[in-house]
């Protein structure tokens, strides 16, 4: 193999790595064998996001109206299978007339960005380029 | 949960998570998650106090 094609699917290898760290959260380390940070993302975004959804935060649909809007999915969007799992997790809705609610919608946008952050710091680290 | 309390779980549980991040001890993991929460709930309370005048 040449250097140029293990170049190419060593950045392949890490892209994966990074999409299944946003799909399940921490699980991007575990598959480069980093079980300690894998575990404690995990813990930490659940943690933010359980903790959002159960003070019913608002969770930004996908269907944006405009730019706050956008943001506030691609926040929550962040969250991987937490936010996909939105509806059965929150299965009374969002609550955001009561100040607990507010808290919550920024619980959850924190659980999405701090996941996106675990992502990039697994893809980097899949690239040897960080240790 | 109270404003506070809220507070401090996010402050704790970030506190916690970007200790993970980058290449250290368990010591120095530890001593950064305490600085960082600190941090976190010291600056809170000084902005709140510092908008309280400012309030209705």
């Amino acid at each position: 193999m040449t250097a140029e094609a293990a170049s190419v699917l060593g950045r392949l290898r890490a892209l994966g790595v990074a999409l299944a760290g946003w799909l399940v959260p921490g699980l991007g380390y575990g598959l480069i064998g980093r079980w300690g940070r894998a575990v404690g993302m995990f813990a930490a975004v659940s943690a933010l996001a359980l903790t959002g959804y159960l003070q019913r935060g608002y969770v930004f649909s996908y269907h944006v109206a405009d730019p706050f809007s956008l943001l506030g999915f691609l926040a929550d969007a962040g969250s991987g299978l937490y936010y996909w799992l939105a509806g059965w997790l929150q299965p009374a809705g969002p609550d955001i007339a009561r100040a607990s609610g507010d808290y919550g919608t920024r619980f959850l946008a924190a659980a999405g960005v701090l996941n996106v952050l675990a992502a990039f710091d697994a893809y980097a680290l899949a690239l040897g380029e960080r240790e | 949960m109270s404003h506070f309390a809220d507070m401090s779980w996010f402050a704790l549980v970030l506190s916690v998570a970007l200790s993970l991040l980058g290449r250290r001890t368990p010591r120095e993991r530890i001593r950064y998650a305490l600085v960082s929460f600190a941090a976190f709930v010291l600056l809170a309370v000084a902005v709140a106090w510092l908008m309280y005048p400012f309030s209705g």
